[in-house]
């Protein structure tokens, strides 16, 4: 976290800051290169509103635009307009003016593309002579409101009449493959009459490799001929079938009526009647004298020629309408810096056309001699061109230096402007109207002193931008605490769920793609708008792109940085619940499944056995049953089933030396330490299972013995060594007593025999009891358990210690139940408690207090309790249990007599007979209870 | 005065029992294994042997077993075997009587005494007597009202007495205080007295040599008391 360097927040959001100022100045001077570097031409016609753009090379050496190729593509695309402008004006204009009332032929409007070719045209539009001769106005309104053709259906008949066709079905030639087709159609779907003369369809294909193929259609004489001639060549025939001669007609007639649109379709009734759908063009205008398209048509053909010239005219005519419209308006005088002058000889006649204010009536025009006019456009204009197909004479200053360039140009309209033509035109430099090339050249000649500079400052500022990216990127997320230290840190935004911050980066692309839209409007619309304006609009909105992209770059950056990129997104949450902790379950099964082989071995591959078998079976018994055999059915049924039994059994039988073996382990579990789990009838892990418990209970018996063997040692030695004490111990007793018994009367000899006999007997009692006890906790005793009536023991014990406590002058306090209280102990043992128990209270009781025995039988007559209660002489600073503990006395100072191990004798006995022994302390107040099993209870239990 | 064998491997052991048995007028011999004793029995003419089990050459059991097979004088076993085992195998072999180490001069001196007389007087029965209840060297007269332990006065209460009487009579049952008590005071027992107990011990303490491991009227811990049938 430390090893970067991290940023203060003032100093991050300054260079923050900073790099939005570069995305400014960056987007801002590519803005102002862009803006300054295209010019637009608008064009506008009453259906079509489009756009020439031309770019301008502001890095161009040229000081003026007229020297740069911009200025020569624009007056390329102007010259062609020009050109249209008067074309149109030659069709639609009278002396100058627009004239409504101008007729027109449609027949030669539509063919004047060939009105050069006149004199030939008998070669080409034999049948073409038939015309029609309309109003302009008319023309223009026809368009302008629609062509309409309404639907007629016409018997053959009626169809000859009307048109007076004669020859239509007999047509012989190529035909294309959809007229093939039709054919094809129309001959497989009609019945053959029988009465008539039979014709064979032939198919003949000239190659294999060109698909080019005919038909031919030939009586059987004709038929003969073909085939003696076809062996030679390597063509390839194919016969279509035979028809009768009516079939073939009417398939023809179909096809040939078929070809002009307005044949709508040919319908064949099974009488052998023709029907025919056409389509007739409605005249919402008459021609000149007053006549409709139908009434000049002499045949179907004339018809459907006049209808095609007609919408031709319309057509053609009303888009040169609009495109002279809009031309007029910008390359008339004063509209524009072009001026030219084009002489030309149409239909015969010298027609001059100019925009020229000098020359602006053609008669002025026809005074001027070539040879002056040639002089006054070099000299009065900057630029100009000087074409004269006719004298090869091609003369210009501008870019335009080939002739081919300005022959095609002129050649699209042959008709208007013939090889005669006479053209010049030249561009005003001096730029004084407001066109396009006046805009271009002003805008040129502005920037191209400072375009170097500005690219320069589009570099620099677009190199400063990625610089600050890079360190901005680095250091995104490291926040400088203090001069030493700097710490990761996580901005708000950074923990919103990835996919919804994502989401919204892709949001705001759109709106950026939108935004960019905008501007490349703005930009389109530039020759038309304050360019600043513009230059600012954009620069502002390019830093808006840049803060938006570095808002989610550098979020993604931290995120990554962090660590969170995938941990805060959604899907993670997705993963982790669906993906990972299903994957880790799985992961644990499988693990469970490789420690546990056997289980595979033993379960699961039988089970996966015994599904397969069952599948497959239930496969073929499927199969066997479709076949309709349901005894074999049964019987597949019947052998699955004694599969899965088999396999049951199996299971069944290890379960049940699984469970003998479990037995086994309760028998040794209850003491049965000696028993074996038998291993002959177990295999495999059964076998090694019931080994294990056997070895088990061996090594339990053996410990047993041992430890059992070891307490009866140590009971045996501290026997042993308790005789080997005796011995002396009895002379020692013996000779003390004779001591006394001699008459001494020097006082502290006496004393002296006092403690000795004290001491021996403590002695003797202390050997006594250790004996005991040893025997006791070793569990080296037998007990001869008879029925106790306790309150007749408490009554017995009391008797004996009597006189001992009178002579201390202990009361005792006795609480019997009323009942007997029978338990089952052994009767010398448990005088061996109440002796111990109450020697113990005449040793430490209080003398001159009382001894409280109280006895009662719990309320659920399962149990007698009897407790000693009485008043310690000296104080006991131990704990309750530590009393019981061998050796331990009341007094730590163990002056007093007694071994000590009284009450640990007693507590040993009590539990031994199943009774239990609590010692309660509470200050000088000494409590025994005792709890033993009625009779009759502890059997149940 | 009756001559007897002490028998001890521990010097000082024999001494000392010499010292007390002398001092009631015994004759005594030493002996320090059993096969010393044994000679000694076979060459002195002895009424009670004292024999300690664990001895060099010859044990007590042993010597014990060999001495039974031709002589019925009373054999007192001394031992610091205190185990009710050793007890059992004692008296099993031919023992009359069993003290335990260390022991009290007196009870030993007392429990010889005992055994002599019944060697040397109760052997020959007296005549049977219906109102005489004999249980070993207890012997209570009804007729005279006097209670006689090894031919040794003893004096007790008319309660004591009555009390001793009933379970002579009835020597083998088990009475318990209340049916003593009932018997005897001819009341019904009430509640925790224990006046019946304190009767029977201090009989005890007069008729037995230890009342601690009475001989005659024995306590049936948390039953009652009975006198063995002879």
């Amino acid at each position: 976290m430390k090893k970067h360097g991290g940023l203060t927040r003032k100093n991050e959001i300054l260079l923050h800051m900073l790099q939005q100022f570069m995305a400014f100045l960056l987007v801002g001077c590519i803005m102002i290169l862009l803006t300054y570097s295209v010019v637009g031409v608008r064009t506008e016609t009453d259906s079509l509103k489009y756009k020439h753009t031309f770019g301008i090379n502001l890095f161009s050496e040229a000081e003026k635009f007229d020297e740069t190729d911009t200025f020569d593509r624009m007056l390329m695309s102007a010259l062609q307009e020009i050109i249209r402008y008067n074309v149109a004006k030659s069709q639609l204009e009278t002396d100058g003016q627009f004239d409504g009332d101008k007729v027109i032929d449609v027949r030669d409007f539509a063919n004047r593309k060939n009105s050069l070719t006149k004199g030939m045209e008998d070669l080409f539009l034999t049948d073409d002579t038939v015309t029609a001769k309309y109003y302009l106005k008319d023309l223009l309104k026809w368009e302008k409101y629609g062509l309409s053709y309404e639907s007629v259906i016409l018997t053959e008949e009626e169809f000859v009449t009307l048109f007076g066709t004669e020859k239509l079905y007999l047509y012989d030639g190529i035909l294309t493959e959809e007229q093939k087709e039709t054919l094809q159609e129309y001959l497989s779907g009609v019945r053959i009459p029988t009465e008539s003369e039979e014709l064979v369809v032939l198919e003949t294909t000239d190659d294999a490799d060109t698909a080019d193929s005919s038909i031919s259609i030939m009586d059987d004489m004709e038929l003969l001929e073909k085939e003696s001639v076809l062996d030679e060549n390597g063509t390839e025939e194919k016969q279509l079938g035979v028809y009768t001669q009516n079939q073939i007609h009417q398939a023809l007639l179909d096809i040939v009526k078929n070809s002009p649109e307005m044949i709508g379709s040919i319908y064949a009734e099974s009488t052998g009647e023709i029907y025919v759908q056409i389509f007739l063009l409605q005249d919402r205008y008459k021609t000149t004298d007053n006549r409709t398209l139908l009434s000049i048509a002499e045949s179907w053909k004339d018809y459907v020629s006049l209808v095609m010239y007609v919408e031709q005219t319309t057509l053609d005519l009303s888009y040169n309408y609009g495109e002279y419209q809009d031309f007029k308006e910008r390359y008339e005088t004063g509209a524009t810096n072009i001026v030219y002058v084009f002489n030309m000889t149409m239909m015969g006649e010298s027609v001059s056309v100019s925009n020229l204010a000098d020359f602006a009536e053609p008669e002025d025009r026809k005074k001027v001699s070539v040879a002056d006019m040639d002089s006054f456009f070099r000299n009065n204009y900057g630029r100009y061109i000087i074409y004269r197909p006719q004298t090869m004479t091609f003369e210009s200053n501008t870019g335009i230096i080939k002739e081919s360039g300005l022959f095609d140009a002129f050649s699209d309209y042959e008709y208007a402007y013939p090889e005669t033509a006479e053209i010049w035109l030249a561009v005003d430099t001096a730029y004084p109207a407001q066109d396009s090339f006046c805009q271009a050249a002003e805008m040129y000649e502005t920037m191209r002193p400072f375009a170097h500079a500005v690219c320069a400052v589009a570099i620099v500022s677009g190199i400063c931008w990625i610089v600050l990216f890079l360190y901005l990127s680095v250091m995104s997320g490291y926040r400088k605490k203090n001069e030493e230290e700097s710490l990761f840190e996580l901005h708000w935004f950074d923990y919103m769920y990835t996919e919804i911050a994502m989401l919204l980066g892709i949001l705001a692309c759109g709106l950026m793609i939108l935004g960019v839209e905008f501007l490349y409007n703005i930009l389109a619309e530039a020759t038309f708008k304050s360019r600043m304006e513009v230059v600012l609009l954009s620069g502002i909105g390019g830093m808006v792109y840049s803060v938006v992209f570095c808002v989610f770059w550098y979020s993604f950056l931290r995120r990554i940085k962090g660590k969170v990129l995938f941990r805060g997104s959604l899907l993670y949450l997705v993963w982790k619940g669906i993906i990972v902790r299903p994957a880790r379950a799985l992961k644990k099964s499988i693990q469970a499944l490789y420690g546990n082989s056997g289980m595979v071995v033993r379960c699961i591959l039988p089970a996966g056995i015994c599904m397969a078998g069952n599948f497959i079976w239930g496969i073929m018994a499927r199969d066997v049953l479709s076949r309709g055999s349901s005894s074999g059915f049964w019987f597949m049924i019947f052998l699955v089933c004694m599969a899965d039994q088999c396999f049951l059994g199996l299971w069944c039988m290890n379960y049940l030396k699984r469970k003998k073996i479990i037995q086994g382990i309760g028998r040794i579990r209850d003491g049965e330490l000696d028993y074996q789990v038998p291993v002959d009838n177990l295999y495999g892990e059964n076998k090694e299972l019931a080994e294990a418990v056997n070895s088990i209970g061996e090594g339990i018996q053996t410990a047993v013995a041992t430890s059992m063997k070891d307490e009866r040692l140590k009971a045996d030695l501290i026997t042993n060594v308790s005789h080997d004490i005796k011995t002396p111990l009895t002379s020692i007793i013996n000779y003390v007593d004779l001591l006394k018994r001699e008459n001494i009367e020097d006082e502290p000899v006496k004393g002296y025999i006092a403690v000795l006999d004290a001491k021996s007997q403590r002695l003797k009692q202390l050997t006594d009891d250790l004996v005991e006890a040893s025997k006791i906790s070793s569990g080296n005793i037998t007990l001869l358990l008879e029925k106790i009536n306790l309150t007749e023991l408490v009554k017995q014990a009391l008797g004996e210690f009597s006189e001992k406590f009178e002579e201390k002058g202990l009361e005792t306090v006795l609480t019997l139940a009323n009942e007997p209280v029978i338990i089952e102990a052994d009767s010398r043992r448990i005088w061996r408690v109440a002796e111990n128990l109450l020697n113990n209270i005449y040793k430490y009781a209080m003398p001159g207090t009382r001894i409280y025995l109280d006895m009662t039988v719990t309320e659920d007559k399962r149990k007698a309790v009897l407790s000693f209660k009485n008043i310690s002489a000296q104080r006991m600073n131990i704990r309750a249990e530590e009393l019981t503990e061998r050796f331990i006395r009341g007094d730590v100072s163990r002056s007093t007599e007694g071994s000590g191990l009284g009450l640990s004798i007693a507590k040993n006995l009590t539990e031994l007979q199943k009774g239990s022994f609590e010692i309660y302390l509470d200050g000088d107040l000494f409590k025994v209870t005792l709890t033993f099993p009625l009779y009759g209870e502890s059997t149940e239990e | 005065m009756a001559n007897i064998l002490v028998c001890d491997d521990d010097k000082e052991i024999v001494d000392a029992i010499e010292i007390y048995l002398k001092n009631e007028g015994y004759v005594i011999y030493k002996a320090y294994n059993g096969e010393e004793a044994i000679q000694i029995l076979n060459r002195e003419d002895i009424h009670l042997l004292i024999i300690d089990i664990m001895m060099p050459r010859l044990d007590g059991i042993h010597a014990t077993l060999k001495i039974r097979e031709y002589s019925s004088i009373p054999i007192i076993i001394l031992s610091a075997k205190s185990e009710d085992t050793d007890k059992i195998l004692g008296l099993n072999v031919g023992a009359d009587d069993y003290v335990t180490k260390p022991f009290n001069p007196l009870e030993l001196v007392a429990r010889v005494k005992s055994n002599l007389r019944r060697y040397t007087k109760l052997g020959s029965m007296q005549g049977e007597d219906t109102l005489v209840y004999r249980i070993g060297g207890l012997c209570i007269d009804d007729e005279k009202k006097e209670v006689t332990v090894d031919d040794e006065l003893v004096k007790l209460t008319p309660i004591e007495y009555s009390i001793l009487l009933l379970m002579a009579k009835n020597p083998g049952r088990v009475f318990s205080i209340n049916q003593i008590y009932e018997s005897i005071w001819n009341e019904a027992a009430i509640g925790a007295d224990n006046t019946v107990a304190v009767h029977i011990r201090h009989i005890r303490e007069k008729i037995e040599i230890n009342p601690r491991e009475p001989k005659y009227l024995k306590v049936v811990w948390g039953v009652g008391y009975k006198i063995d049938k002879p």
